[in-house]
């Protein structure tokens, strides 16, 4: 085993074929574990043919922390994303999300923990084509306990001047905005974004990540972002990367760059 | 509004083609239960209505001449009621302006309206007055169709003498809601009618002084399920002053028509409607399968979102329901229209006091309910599956169907062949194994119901064809009240007009076979008789044996006879003498249960030489000298009716025939809606589907007409092998109709001509062509550059 210690950060990580543990509880500069993984495995059924995805990961994530999973594609940082985000179960092992625990959790629960602390933003947006993006944004605040106003999630994603319109009356990178705001709007605990600028270009992308980063420091949102680029993994914290279904390494990045200085 | 109630509302926008189509078949479903549901109620409640109204009786015995204190003793027998007892007897109208001898009959009624026994109810005019005897009330279709009026006199010949009546009234009576005239098949309105008088008069004109010659009465209750422990009964006290014949309700004529036309209808309020409706809950399914299918990475992201699952299902049965209740209420509104034609229909042919078209609520919220549960059904396992997965399962892309090879590519000649077009239709078919199964569903319902619909038409034209060219051949039937000797045959073959006369012998009998039991009347006609020819279920004459009897084939099941058996026979007229008959042969008869005999047998059976009871003749001319055979007619004596076989044929051609056809054409409406809404709804959802494919093709540089063509060969190869199913499934469905239709007054066969099959066909494809080229319009208008900008 090979032990990597940083003083200042107080993380120990250790790398093994089995994945890695933060034996420090208390993580980086002191922040809060939000979510534990424990031995997760994932394994789908195609048809006829068992898939094994995730092959064992224990990882920790920190309250306020801009965490980027890394990994080509078919790595399984999707599905871990999934799992983590309680829209799929793990065939193994555990997830303990504010200490308790989401893989024993029935159906009805597990809608309640992603209505109450999840925001998703996908790849392809997801948004619903017959409704506008104020609207849509509708979708996830008529459900929250203690949402934000719609209009108000759009402008902070700046459109709102765009409150009306229709997904295909939308470039990608304001469709992919919308989702952020929908995201955003429920005041969940946390954000997860898997590959938020795969559809886009990169000044589309560059302005959707400033907002992402923005949420993160001026909320203090914790956002879990799922990319295959390592220039965009920069602009985490935290970087773990993630190869064959188990954890190959963790950077932390100290003094992550600007987004305008992020290229793809 | 909820947010999701908006995107239910657009996405109905979005999908109105195949909704349309869906509810189009919901509503024709809906609207057959309405209409025939409601049309029964209808009938059913003015049947009841009419019945109480005028007290209708549970039994009926025609006697020779009884007494009327021996009514008195009748009273007493248990199971009986009330009795009533008064005078019937056949008659002759006379018209200044009117040659042909006019049937009816006259029934007595106390001189002071009272409630008795198969009342009547006045329509115009008054009940009878103090100021005369010879007082009549005319049955009221007959007085329309003859222009009587109250006021102005009528000539009837009653007893061989002719008497003028006043007419104070037109009325109706239950009794005769449908009036058949003695021998006849069809009601002919201005043929025979029915003439009330007093009860004095009538015992003065007919010799029944403190008499009567029908006893009508009313049982308690308990026995009216099995009258005939009651009904043997008061035969056995009445046999001393001759009974001619004892009915119970069911088998009373009007009655017994009336109560088959009402249990046909139920039969049709479920059938046809069901059909409908499975049809438009299986398009549904596959549309809402399609559509959740399509919406999967929306419904796994509104999950990942935190919505409910039952939120999202009931985002989607709302659609199921949406259609449901739009089919519902369209339906409910046609149905009304429908029950409304059909009640009308159904007044033209029946005489009832107020028969109307009412909105039923009950029947309109059951409808309701059952087309939204149709739909809801439908909906339900369109999305349940989609619905039911985790939500990452349901962001990925369904696992991909079989890539297998299909059967057919086994046959490496012929596929090789088949070129890439029947290839990718071929692969389509065979692929979407549900999805094809559905269309060919549709398409045999379709075409199951236009083979039906036509064959009810060629049923009943050959059910006319059998009777009037193949058993009945002559022109005229001369009717008598009692039986003639042979000089009356005679005198008919020297009637002007008249080429040939054969006599005919009735004879109303008693037939037991163990413990089963008929009354029945057996028809003596002479060997090689040229007008009456008994006949098989084949239409071939059967030759008449020189003794035994031929008997149609239901009356022999009821009894439990076949050939060679025997029959217990005793006559009800004369010296009634028990005898043992034997079943020479069965025959077939869309008309009655009749039985044949040899006449001259059949005169030894009941001890007479030459007894004639009616006359069939056959004309030398085309009604060139019918005045004078009219006028010589009449002179007959103990002439009870006159029948035209001319005038019989063409009464059933308008009554039946011709009202049938548009009903027919109905039906072919509703089948081709099951057609285009089947067609349109699964191309529509395959068009959605194959918008990429559509528009690889057209960069490739095929044409519309080109794409449109793949489509088309799809199309037809399903509705086609979906219409040939539903030929002989066409032919099992008018076979139990037909059925339904049975009892013992008609038997439709169940006939579908040649070019019934054609026409099916034909329309079949019409209805075809008519969809494709609305899809041929759509794929000329899509815009398939947008199609490749989809994501997959």
């Amino acid at each position: 085993m090979n032990f990597k210690f940083d003083l200042r950060q107080t993380i120990i990580i250790q790398m093994s074929t089995q994945g890695f543990s933060l034996m420090n509880a208390d993580g980086a500069n002191g922040k809060k574990c939000e979510i534990k993984l424990s031995g997760v495995k994932k394994t789908y059924r195609m048809g006829e043919v068992d898939v094994p995805v995730l092959h064992g990961i224990d990882l920790e994530i920190y309250k306020g922390e801009l965490t980027a999973i890394l990994g080509a594609s078919g790595s399984g940082k999707s599905t871990l994303l999934n799992l983590i985000g309680g829209i799929d179960k793990p065939s193994e092992g555990k997830i303990l999300f504010q200490g308790r625990d989401i893989t024993i959790l029935e159906d009805r629960e597990l809608t309640e923990f992603r209505r109450k602390s999840v925001g998703f933003v996908f790849q392809f947006y997801n948004l619903v084509p017959t409704l506008t993006s104020k609207e849509n944004v509708q979708v996830s605040t008529e459900i929250a306990d203690n949402p934000m106003d719609p209009v108000k999630a759009l402008e902070l994603v700046e459109l709102g001047d765009r409150i009306d319109y229709f997904p295909a009356q939308m470039s990608g990178g304001q469709q992919q905005r919308v989702a952020i705001a929908r995201a955003i709007a429920k005041n969940p605990t946390m954000m997860l974004c898997d590959e938020p600028t795969g559809a886009l270009d990169l000044k589309t992308g560059q302005s959707v990540l400033k907002i992402l980063r923005k949420l993160n420091s001026e909320l203090n949102m914790t956002i879990l972002l799922i990319t295959h680029s390592a220039p965009i993994a920069q602009m985490a914290h935290r970087s773990v990367h993630i190869s064959s279904g188990t954890v190959e390494k963790v950077e932390y990045n100290e003094h992550p760059p600007d987004v305008e200085e992020i290229a793809w | 509004m909820s947010v999701l109630n908006r995107k239910l509302r657009r996405d109905l926008f979005a999908s109105k083609g195949m909704l349309v189509a869906i509810i189009s078949i919901i509503a024709v479903g809906t609207a057959c239960f309405v209409g025939t549901y409601g049309t029964y109620r209808n009938l059913i409640n003015e049947q009841a209505s009419y019945y109480s109204q005028c007290r209708m009786a549970d039994f009926w015995i025609d006697v020779k001449k009884v007494p009327r204190y021996v009514l008195k003793e009748l009273t007493g027998v248990k199971g009986v009621s009330e009795i009533y007892g008064r005078i019937i007897s056949p008659v002759i109208v006379e018209f200044d302006d009117v040659s042909q001898p006019i049937s009816g009959c006259v029934v007595s009624l106390p001189a002071n309206p009272k409630p008795v026994i198969n009342n009547i109810v006045m329509r115009r005019g008054s009940y009878f007055t103090k100021e005369r005897e010879n007082e009549v009330i005319v049955s009221e279709i007959f007085a329309k169709t003859r222009n009587i009026s109250p006021g102005s006199y009528i000539k009837l010949i009653m007893n061989g003498k002719q008497k003028e009546l006043f007419v104070v009234g037109t009325a109706i009576s239950s009794e005769f809601i449908y009036m058949l005239p003695p021998g006849g098949i069809v009601p002919e309105p201005g043929n025979y009618g029915v003439f009330w008088i007093k009860n004095e008069f009538a015992e003065d004109r007919f010799g029944f002084t403190g008499a009567c010659n029908s006893i009508v009465g009313i049982l308690n209750p308990e026995s009216r399920q099995n009258p005939y422990p009651v009904l043997d009964e008061l035969n056995r006290k009445l046999s001393p002053y001759g009974v001619f014949a004892s009915t119970p309700l069911k088998n009373q004529n009007s009655n017994l028509t009336l109560c088959a036309e009402l249990s046909g209808l139920q039969l049709e309020t479920t059938v046809i409607p069901g059909i409908f409706l499975g049809v438009a809950a299986l398009a549904l399914n596959i549309l809402m399968m399609r559509m959740a299918e399509q919406q999967r990475v929306i419904i796994g992201t509104l999950k990942a979102l935190g919505i409910k699952n039952s939120s999202i299902f009931m985002h989607f049965m709302k659609f199921g329901l949406f259609t449901g209740i739009s089919g519902g209420i369209a339906g409910c509104v046609l149905g009304y229209w429908m029950a409304f034609e059909t009640t009308q229909l159904y007044a033209s042919i029946y005489t009832f006091p107020d028969l109307r078209n009412y909105i039923y609520p009950d029947i309109i919220a059951l409808s309701m309910l059952i087309s939204i549960s149709f739909a809801a059904l439908g909906t339900l396992k369109g999305v349940r599956k989609i619905v039911k997965l985790n939500p990452a399962e349901s962001m990925r892309p369904s696992v991909p169907t079989s890539s297998k090879k299909i059967f057919l590519e086994k046959f490496s000649s012929f596929w090789n062949r088949a070129g890439f077009r029947w290839q990718i239709v071929l692969r389509n078919i065979f692929r979407n194994k549900g999805r094809t199964a559905i269309g060919m569903a549709a398409a045999a319902c379709g075409a199951g119901i236009v083979v039906m619909s036509f064959g009810l038409t060629d049923s009943l034209e050959y059910m006319m064809q059998f009777q009037f060219d193949k058993v009945l051949l002559s022109d005229y039937s001369i009717n008598f009240r009692d039986e003639l000797d042979g000089g009356a045959l005679y005198e008919a073959r020297r009637l002007p007009g008249i080429s040939y006369a054969e006599p005919v012998l009735n004879v109303t009998c008693d037939l037991h076979n163990r413990n089963h039991f008929r009354k029945a009347s057996i028809t003596g006609i002479i060997p090689n008789a040229r007008l009456t020819f008994p006949s098989n279920a084949d239409g071939k004459p059967i030759i008449l044996p020189s003794a035994g009897l031929l008997m149609s084939g239901r009356l022999a099941k009821q009894l439990h006879l076949k050939t060679g058996d025997s029959v217990t026979f005793i006559p009800v007229k004369g010296r009634k003498k028990t005898q043992t008959v034997p079943i020479a042969g069965i025959i077939d008869s869309k008309f009655g249960m009749p039985i044949y005999a040899d006449y001259y047998y059949l005169n030894k059976l009941i001890d007479e030489n030459s007894a004639i009871s009616s006359i069939h003749l056959k004309a030398s001319d085309r009604g060139a000298h019918i005045k004078e055979l009219f006028n010589a007619v009449r002179a007959f004596p103990k002439l009870a009716s006159l029948s035209v076989t001319a005038q019989q044929k063409k009464q059933m051609q308008e009554d039946f025939i011709a009202k049938l056809k548009g009903i027919v054409y109905v039906m072919i409406v509703f089948a081709g809606v099951i057609f285009f809404g089947s067609i349109l709804n699964s191309a529509l959802i395959s068009l959605t589907e194959r918008k990429r494919e559509i528009a690889t093709f057209r960069i490739l540089g095929y044409q519309p007409l080109e794409v449109g063509a793949i489509f088309f060969r799809e199309i037809m190869t399903i509705n086609v092998a979906g219409t040939i199913i539903g030929l002989p499934l066409g032919y099992y469905m008018l076979y139990g109709m037909t059925l339904s239709f049975q009892n013992d007054m008609y038997s439709v066969p169940c006939v579908i001509n040649r070019v019934t099959w054609l026409n099916t066909l034909i329309i079949a494809f019409i209805f075809i062509i008519a969809a494709y080229f609305l899809i041929q319009r759509l794929i000329n208008r899509m815009d398939w550059s947008e199609a490749l900008k989809l994501r997959e």
